[in-house]
């Protein structure tokens, strides 16, 4: 009681003084500060505006327009033509087929084989130290190292198959069959090493204490991990399988290496699609409508995936 | 009481199935070689059934001696007979592996270590250990062989490398350094690296000042429009980048920036990422802090430099490893803009050395491994920042 008592007359005369003596050097300050706000905020804005909002919002107006036939014609405007023209043609189905099909092959198994290693390496073993740094130095691989390694590694001349006794030939890549499980397979380790790595630091965020509980009670090793680490470990999950299938969508020089896109399109992801058109069709306004289709698909995918899998999510507390 | 027990009883008496290990043990491998001329196959069923029953026979005569006399009953035939039986399967074990091994290199590695790991948990009598070892060790094999493979393949003539497996082809016994040479002269990865380098330290530095500056703005400063701002900010995250191609292409060609390290590294030089992650930092500096510095005078820009940048060093140290990675993996933006190979980066440069012929193929590998080591050092180095900066959205949701 005494201390407001203190406290109170001390802020009435602090205020006093200010709004007697400094209200304009504090109007004058507001403002000041408001511009230094806009001048840190600048930098980043300006590169915001020039290289995501405003290509993004061009990308409507390309759509509207049809690219001539040979360079240096003017482009024809059709208005939504081009839209309802790509949107429903067979190849632009396929494509998202393989798209869905790409990150339903490398986003769940990716997370499992992640999860697994977290979990064997989570044990009190010696030298799991040198088997951590072996799960997780997949992150040390970037695309392009993976893909050139696992593209030598299937092809027929020299590379491995016949040794774990498959036959290279037909050659995996040209394949329509295998062609996707293989770049799939290639996906799958180079990110093997991030899986890891997030699914440990998630596991270790599960208290020992409740393992122990839990053992103590009576639940096995199996149980234990059903019911008391995958609940804990669900943000981490939920985390992985959203951002996983971002990536996925995103996946591009995996094909570019790998596939090119073939055989027969099998391979052909969105990504792969709009840089064709863009590069070899030369034909921006085609490219710019698949552009929008992969904004929304990866945009509507990820909205259900909260939705759906956001209600399973345990955070605790 | 093993002494009481053996004085009740008497001189120890021979037990039967100790002498029926030993028994075992003998005549397995004689009989095993005596039919070995006639019936091969009758020879090796009496070799592994001599070892198996001097092995089985040994093990419970020891039992039922310890169980009856106490530990230290004479039990030497008993140990004899399984002594015989191990040496019985070391030999068998042996020569089936180094015949697989020469057959088919990978199933006898896999057989080889297989058979370690059964001996370790024989010896250390601890299945349960032993078997987390083994599956781990397969999977830690398993995730590291493409690597392996690679290292190895870079040191091996091209000529090796094609057709059946030999044993230099695990391990190069004759390893052949100059492919490093011509991938890093010849295949250009000199330049490749460079131009990386260069590239990937513009955009992290870059993506530092812009975070820490509309980090700083967002967490300490007041003005209209802020929050409007910042979900601008967020939403940049919403759009992937592939979506933006089309227009940024021409963008940078019209700037001028096709083939230049500005058209590789400007439109990455900010993002919604590092400004909320710098701002999230920037929200933890205690607000006394705050109070102190003004007190002594300081004004934004000073506090910024001196208190709250050193303060957020975890969140910038995550931002610059999480940064360099990014930038250094980058495939489809270098691929657009670049068509010079004095600009092209690493990444590029790796489909440009694999377009060679495969007689080169040593080449390729060795330039796969000169692309994997920077992130590799950074991986043992920044190994902690690495794992922040990665988890930074999954913990924070």
């Amino acid at each position: 009681m005494s201390a407001t008592d203190v406290v109170v007359p001390r802020t009435d005369a602090s205020a006093g003084v200010s709004t007697t003596v400094a209200r304009p050097r504090r109007f004058g300050r507001r403002v000041r500060e408001a511009a230094l706000g806009y001048l840190l905020v600048v930098p980043s804005l300006l590169i915001f505006g020039t290289f995501i909002i405003y290509p993004f919002f061009k990308n409507f107006y390309l759509g509207l327009y049809r690219n001539p036939p040979f360079p240096n014609l003017p482009k024809k405007y059709i208005g939504f033509e081009q839209y309802t023209d790509v949107l429903t043609s067979s190849d632009f189905y396929n494509s998202v087929k393989v798209t869905f099909l790409f990150a339903l092959l490398t986003v769940p198994a990716g997370i499992a084989l992640g999860l697994a290693l977290a979990v064997l390496a989570h044990q009190r073993l010696k030298g799991i130290a040198i088997y951590r740094t072996i799960f997780s130095s997949t992150i040390a691989t970037s695309v392009a190292v993976a893909s050139v390694i696992f593209g030598t590694l299937m092809n027929p001349q020299v590379g491995l198959l016949p040794w774990i006794g498959l036959d290279p030939r037909p050659p995996i890549l040209e394949n329509p069959e295998w062609a996707l499980i293989a770049v799939a397979i290639t996906t799958i380790w180079q990110n093997l090493g991030l899986s890891f790595i997030l699914m440990s630091s998630g596991l270790q965020s599960v208290p020992d204490e409740l393992l122990e509980a839990a053992e103590v009670d009576g639940a096995g090793g199996w149980s234990r991990f059903r019911n008391v680490t995958l609940p804990l470990l669900s943000p981490t999950l939920f985390f992985a399988a959203i951002v996983g299938s971002i990536f996925a969508f995103q996946s591009f020089g995996q094909i570019d290496l790998l596939t090119e896109g073939g055989p027969l399109d099998k391979t052909n992801v969105l990504t792969y699609f709009v840089f064709e058109e863009l590069r070899e069709r030369n034909n921006p306004g085609t490219a710019a409508v698949l552009a929008i289709a992969l904004f929304a698909i990866t945009l509507v995918f990820t909205l259900i995936q909260m939705r759906v899998l956001e209600r399973r999510v345990f955070y605790g507390r | 009481m093993g002494a009481e027990a053996v004085a009740l009883q008497g001189p120890p008496r021979i037990n039967r199935l100790a002498v029926a290990a030993v028994v075992a043990g003998v005549a397995g491998p004689v009989l095993g070689l005596l039919l070995w001329f006639t019936a091969p196959f009758l020879g090796g069923v009496a070799v592994l059934l001599g070892w198996s029953l001097a092995l089985a026979f040994g093990f419970s005569a020891l039992g039922q001696i310890r169980m009856a006399h106490g530990a230290e009953a004479g039990d030497r035939l008993a140990r004899a007979g399984i002594a015989l039986g191990f040496v019985e399967l070391g030999v068998l074990v042996l020569t089936l592996l180094v015949v697989i091994l020469i057959a088919a290199p990978v199933a006898g590695t896999i057989i080889t270590g297989l058979a370690v790991a059964l001996l370790l948990a024989l010896l250390l009598g601890n299945t349960r250990l032993v078997g987390r070892y083994v599956i781990t060790t397969v999977l830690a094999l398993v995730v590291i062989f493409p690597i392996y493979i690679t290292v190895v393949n870079s040191l091996l003539r091209p000529e090796q490398i094609a057709g059946q497996p030999t044993p230099s082809s695990f391990f190069p016994i004759h390893p052949q350094w100059d492919s490093y040479g011509d991938a890093w002269s010849a295949g250009h990865m000199a330049t490749y690296l460079r131009n990386s380098f260069i590239v990937t330290i513009l955009i992290t530095v870059g993506q530092i000042v812009t975070a820490v500056l509309a980090g700083y703005a967002f967490a300490f400063l007041q003005f209209p429009f802020k929050r409007t701002l910042f979900v601008v900010f967020l939403s940049t995250l919403m759009v992937p980048f592939e979506v933006t191609i089309i227009t940024n292409l021409e963008t940078v060609d019209s700037l001028g920036w096709l083939n230049s390290y500005q058209g590789l590294a400007v439109p990455f030089l900010a993002t919604g990422f590092g400004a909320f992650l710098l701002r999230q930092a920037f929200l933890q500096v205690p607000r006394d802090l705050q109070d102190a510095a003004a007190m002594d005078g300081y004004g934004h820009m000073r506090f910024m430099v001196r208190v709250a940048v050193p303060l957020a060093r975890p969140a910038i140290a995550a931002l610059a490893v999480f940064g360099f990675l990014s930038a250094w993996n980058q495939y489809l933006w270098p691929l657009l803009v670049t068509e010079d190979d004095q600009y092209r980066t690493v990444q590029i440069g790796l489909k440009q050395l694999r377009g060679t012929q495969l007689d080169d193929i040593n080449v390729t590998f060795a330039g796969v491994i000169i692309a994997a080591v920077p992130l590799l050092i950074l991986l043992i180095f920044f190994q902690k920042q690495l794992v922040r900066g990665l988890t930074a959205g999954a913990v924070k949701g």
